[in-house]
């Protein structure tokens, strides 16, 4: 967790140009990996994750143009965590110049826009290549750069539909499942493996070049099972709720506690053989129907009764920490509270704790690779505009005069 | 290019399932030499995964190939090998010895019974990198834990808030659910992926190798990271319930569902426009965005009666044109003759001996697409990777009778 082998991504200058969810989560990934990521914001163009406010009666999806309100955020913050804050306004005529001196001084820029809009402000990837030759470019959006839909709008949820995600997911006789927030990170985390290539890449060639990825087409190749089934059989998958073939019980089920839910899975003999001597049940492992694979899954929902019985008398952890002791599959089906507080979580280290200038303590998750030499790195997300003296002053040495004429102008704003 | 990013790395993969073995196919797709290390005899369980190929090219669900491990193995080779055993682990330690990454996911602890821990491979490689992939993580009270796909998703809480909206709606008794497909596991293998890259990254810059300890449920977590924070940093739970798209959100159509995302003002506009200026949408108690989200489940009613009306495409055509991010719910099938992953070059066409042709996801990254080619037979490359090792036809044979490979 904690080794001297020197960040992992040392040395490495990120231009965040993104707002919501999905790109912004690659480079903030990048962040706590040790690069410096520098997000650049505008109060023409407030980044929607600074509306959801603190208290989820007040959630609204409007802008918030409140300077208060922005900075209490607390999706923003965990989105955004360990970034630089400064403000650009990119539709301002002065502000091609100063995209310009942040590009010459970074290694990977990354943009969401809908394909077009950056090459309508000045700032598509042959410009920003004049600027800077062996410059990374993650262009993030969510059918990806060519072809008829290139310009549609989406957010995570339209990824899910399209990619074909949503469709297998959900009860079989309810509607397709919707996906709000984490498909956007898993957008994220593969657009952050594309990055980590390219600059391997570069590293060997000298060469720099645009990713153009698609979130959709994302989301299809984490689908897996069900797009390669169709490819080699032609078959069509219904959603089926947490049932899967082969396997039963194999579900989640109400325990003691208020809104507990333990999920488990049986795939082999053994496993339901130690089911039921956990539950005290030893009939049932003889019992002729319930002997193999076919058997149980024939009989899936009387066991789902029959376990879901037993479950209902115990708290979740009990039923894991009873089940996992005789190797059956079960695991909670964690509520964020338990995440925060759970042994297990906490032993690996997996929240750190960071001090934000206006919302105060704040506790946001490690990454997830726990190096044993590379270092990893946490602070709180910017402030509108935070880092502005140490972005425009020192890394770019733009002048107090200049800097008074840019706000003037509204191209810092 | 990205195809050619990993041009020159030599993985060893020791894994099965999905989340190790979708890690391996993204460092193949970004151009890296992986060698699919298997137990003689039986392989990765993954191949022993339904519905199957028979070698006529017939589906199956007793035997044959399973399309998931031509999947996910696609681009390989493969080696058939018992490093439980001393003349195994040697060789093992052969393949390491050529290799720059190792990716595993045996069970904590055993690695380092077998002389193959970190710290032991460290030793011999500093340059080494290595990535353990488990459901919980190498350490910690849970490290020796069982998790299937489903326990994985439950562990890492976003199954805790699933389904929400309509799918909660309809059912609020109901179980949560994890999502469909493999995504989850595949989503575990490339944050897997992304720690390998980042390390040989490092390693470029300083000489050393590294050890990655990822736990799925950590990966997952991270998926999740706004929801979780919520708890700690703002003092409530996300809950099913609470989990409703504002505007809009899922819709059924004539022929299935759409999914609409509403969230600025201009996207309102452009929703009255799509759906042709209607006469209740200029009510003035829906003139601003609180007044409409305030009245949300009056509106939402309203705008269904409008996608009720017509087929998803026209639906999601008629938004797109003004705007508005929306399309309809797509089905496997529908997917496979999508004009747009088409034209982007998404789906290849595989071809496989054994399997005729396939058409499978490339990548999802635009430009020139790698050619991974078929998935290995178990044991395929066993005389061209182990004589690239210098082992003698001879000592093959043997081994081979001993069945350590």
């Amino acid at each position: 967790m904690s080794s001297s082998g020197g960040l992992v991504l040392s040395g490495v200058r990120v231009l965040d140009l993104s707002i919501n969810r999905a790109a912004p989560h690659c480079a903030t990934m990048m962040a706590a990996l040790g690069a410096e990521v520098i997000k650049v914001e505008s109060l023409k163009r407030i980044d929607a994750a600074r509306g959801k406010q603190a208290a989820a009666d007040k959630r609204s999806s409007a802008m918030v143009t409140d300077p208060d309100k922005m900075e209490q955020s607390y999706a923003f913050h965990a989105i955004n965590a360990g970034k630089l804050g400064v403000r650009v306004n990119l539709k301002s005529p002065g502000a091609r110049d100063v995209v310009r001196g942040l590009v010459e001084i970074s290694d990977v820029v990354i943009e969401a826009f809908t394909p077009g809009v950056m090459e309508g402000l000045g700032l598509g990837f042959p410009e920003m290549r004049r600027w800077r030759a062996d410059v990374i470019v993650l262009s993030l959006s969510g059918f990806g750069r060519g072809g008829p839909q290139s310009g549609y709008r989406a957010y995570a949820p339209i990824f899910a539909a399209a990619g074909g995600l949503s469709h297998v997911s959900g009860y079989r006789d309810g509607p397709p499942m919707e996906f709000i927030g984490s498909i956007d990170s898993a957008v994220g985390a593969h657009a952050l493996l594309a990055v980590l290539a390219a600059l391997m890449e570069r590293d060997r060639t000298g060469r720099g070049q645009q990713i153009d990825l698609s979130g959709s087409e994302c989301v299809t190749a984490l689908l897996g099972g069900p797009v390669v089934d169709y490819a080699l059989h032609g078959l069509v998958p219904m959603r089926d709720g947490n049932r899967r073939p082969g396997m039963a019980p194999h579900n989640t089920y109400r325990c003691g506690g208020e809104n507990e839910w333990i999920s488990i899975a049986v795939a082999v003999d053994d496993e339901w053989q130690a089911l039921c001597r956990v539950m005290g049940r030893p009939e049932l492992a003889a019992h002729p129907s319930y002997r193999d694979a076919d058997g149980r899954k024939a009989h899936e929902r009387e066991l789902d009764e029959i376990v879901g019985l037993w479950t209902a008398s115990l708290t979740a952890y009990q039923a894991m920490e009873s089940l996992q002791a005789a190797g059956v599959a079960a695991v909670p089906s964690f509520r964020a509270d338990q995440l925060f507080h759970d042994p297990h979580v906490r032993a690996r280290g997996g929240w750190v704790t960071l001090q934000h200038p206006v919302q105060g303590e704040r506790h946001e998750l490690r990454v997830p690779w726990r190096f044993a030499e590379g270092e990893t790195t946490y602070r709180p997300a910017p402030l509108m505009g935070q880092h502005e003296g140490y972005v425009f002053g020192e890394l770019l040495g733009i002048e107090p005069v200049e800097m008074e004429r840019l706000q003037a102008q509204r191209v810092v704003y | 290019m990205l195809p050619q990013s990993l041009a020159g790395v030599r993985v060893v993969e020791w894994c099965e399932g999905i989340p190790g073995p979708y890690c391996g196919r993204l460092l193949t797709e970004l151009g890296a030499d992986v060698v699919k290390v298997e137990a003689p005899g039986t392989g990765d369980a993954a191949r022993r995964r339904p519905p199957f190929k028979t070698p006529r090219g017939r589906s199956s669900r007793s035997g044959g190939l399973s399309a998931m491990f031509l999947y996910c193995n696609a681009g390989k080779r493969g080696v058939t090998l018992r490093p439980e055993t001393t003349e195994g682990r040697r060789i093992m330690e052969a393949l390491l010895a050529a290799a720059d990454v190792l990716i595993e996911d045996r069970p904590p602890g055993l690695m380092h019974e077998l002389g193959l821990g970190y710290k032991a491979l460290r030793a011999r490689d500093p340059r080494l990198v290595i990535a353990s992939i488990t459901p919980f993580g190498q350490d910690g009270p849970y490290a020796r834990y069982k998790a299937y796909a489903l326990n994985l998703f439950h562990a890492g809480g976003e199954g805790y808030i699933q389904p929400g909206g309509p799918g909660y709606g309809a059912h609020p008794e109901r179980p949560p659910l994890m999502a469909g497909g493999d995504f989850s596991e595949a989503a575990c293998g490339s944050t897997a992926a992304a720690g390998v890259i980042a390390a040989l990254f490092r390693r470029g810059r300083t000489g050393r190798g590294d050890h990655i300890d990822l736990s799925c449920q950590e990966a997952l977590m991270t998926l999740g990271r706004a929801e979780l924070a919520a708890y700690p940093n703002a003092g409530f739970i996300e809950e099913r319930r609470n989990r409703w798209i504002n505007l809009g959100g899922l819709m059924p159509t004539a022929d299935g569902y759409v999914e609409m995302v509403l969230t600025e003002p201009r996207m309102w506009e452009g929703l009255v426009r799509a759906m042709g200026n209607p006469a209740w949408a200029g009510d003035p108690a829906y003139a601003t965005p609180d007044e409409r989200s305030r009245r949300k489940f009056e509106i939402n009613p309203r705008i269904e009666a409008w996608t009720r009306s017509l087929p998803g495409r026209e639906v999601r055509e008629a938004l797109q044109a003004n705007q508005c991010p929306a399309f309809e719910v797509r089905t496997v099938e529908e997917l496979a003759g999508a004009r747009q992953y088409q034209e982007r070059g998404f789906w290849v066409d595989e071809k496989d001996g054994a399997l005729g042709r396939a058409r499978t996801p490339s990548t999802p990254f635009g430009g020139p697409k790698p050619h991974l080619g078929p998935a290995p037979r178990l044991g395929q490359h066993n005389a061209q990777v182990y004589r690239e090792l210098e082992l003698r036809a001879g000592d093959l044979r043997r081994l081979e009778a001993e069945g350590v490979i």
